[in-house]
């Protein structure tokens, strides 16, 4: 019996320490975009932002640089920010769009991980917005937020960490200070 | 010869020479000369002194009427400059009230030339000090436009976050 036992112990073993953490890492917070693609031909303003590794890096070397108060915050609300991806369109009329394509986008955050923060629905310009937000252990690995609007829709998806009520008080105090552009003649040659 | 030039006794014709050319040098007395009728009138410091009046009155009278152009213009005189003033304080409050209405595409507040105020053609402003100047970076290409796009980003997102916290606490 004890014989008998012992090869169970070691797969139950097994199954804890490797198919566990495979399974986290399965719980990606990344959402996949590619049902939206049709939309930019037909949306009248459409914003694509996809934010990650060294351009990241560059725009948060930026935001070190700069002396405002409110970049400061900014710099401190994404500290651990890992990549973010931005898809909006505003349509001329409405009804343009398909409402299949964003319940795909919705349907996506039903996976395993995701925990829905916040709901907002109103009746007026059939608004709907959602919050969802991942977190691994105790540290928040995601963000996503979708919004839909009768001539609207936006998909925000941030990965790693975030402060959600600093950047929420930053609302309308991010300010893009004047730059000047280094030309590669003014670069110190080497 | 000694004795004429130190007692002045006997004769010594080459002394007595010189003496006869110097004697028209030699002190006569005489009553004093008097002095020319200009250096006697005392006009000249009355004149100086009003002078140095003047400048003052008029020195103080420059300072008053900058001080009062100031004050007006800080005061609220100007209504289009009072309104300018509060437009660039309360443009984030427009922006999020805007971006409300339609909150999936928002940008940045800009605000439209149209709406400056004239300046004036000579400004009267504080002087600003460092701390408080505009920053302007020197960056490269790729740092811009990373930079822009995260704003960009950041600004959709907070704005689309407000929308629900504003929802969720009934102020919207």
């Amino acid at each position: 019996m004890r014989s008998l036992n012992q090869p169970v112990i070691k797969l139950i073993f097994f199954m804890l320490f490797v198919l566990c953490p495979l399974a986290a890492h399965g719980q990606n917070a990344r959402l996949r975009f590619e049902n939206l693609n049709g939309l930019e031909t037909k949306a009248r303003d459409v914003v694509e932002v996809n934010i990650e590794g060294k351009i990241l890096d560059l725009a948060k070397r930026v935001l070190a640089k700069t002396n405002d108060a409110n970049a400061k915050k900014i710099g401190q609300a994404i500290n651990g920010l890992e990549a973010i991806y931005v898809r909006a369109y505003k349509f001329e009329n409405e009804n343009e769009y398909n409402l299949a394509d964003i319940d795909e986008i919705r349907a996506q955050l039903q996976s395993p991980g995701w925990e829905r923060l916040a709901n907002v629905r109103s009746k007026k310009n059939n608004q709907k917005v959602d919050v969802f937000t991942m977190f691994t252990g105790n540290v928040m690995s995601g963000v996503a937020v979708v919004l839909s609007e009768s001539k609207s829709i936006a998909v925000i998806n941030v990965i790693g960490p975030i402060d959600i009520e600093l950047l929420t008080e930053l609302s309308g105090k991010m300010n893009i200070p004047h730059f000047e552009i280094q030309n590669d003649k003014d670069k110190p040659k080497n | 010869m000694d004795e004429y030039l130190w007692n002045k006794t006997g004769s010594d014709p080459e002394i007595e020479r010189i003496e006869a050319a110097l004697k028209v040098l030699a002190y006569r007395p005489a009553p004093p000369p008097e002095l020319p009728a200009k250096q006697q009138k005392v006009t000249a410091p009355r004149r100086s002194f009003f002078r140095l009046s003047l400048s003052f009155a008029a020195g103080f009278l420059a300072l008053v009427a900058i001080g009062s152009m100031w004050l007006l213009r800080w005061n609220g005189q100007h209504p289009t400059q009072q309104a300018a003033v509060k437009t660039v304080f309360q443009t984030p409050v427009t922006a999020v009230r805007t971006e409300t209405a339609a909150p999936a595409i928002a940008v940045p507040p800009i605000v439209s030339p149209v709406n400056k105020p004239r300046r004036r053609a000579t400004p009267l402003r504080p002087p600003v000090s460092n701390a408080i100047r505009p920053q302007t970076l020197v960056l490269t290409q790729e740092e811009a436009d990373a930079y822009r796009q995260l704003m960009t980003a950041l600004t959709i997102t907070s704005t689309n976050l407000k929308i629900v916290k504003d929802k969720l606490d009934g102020t919207e």
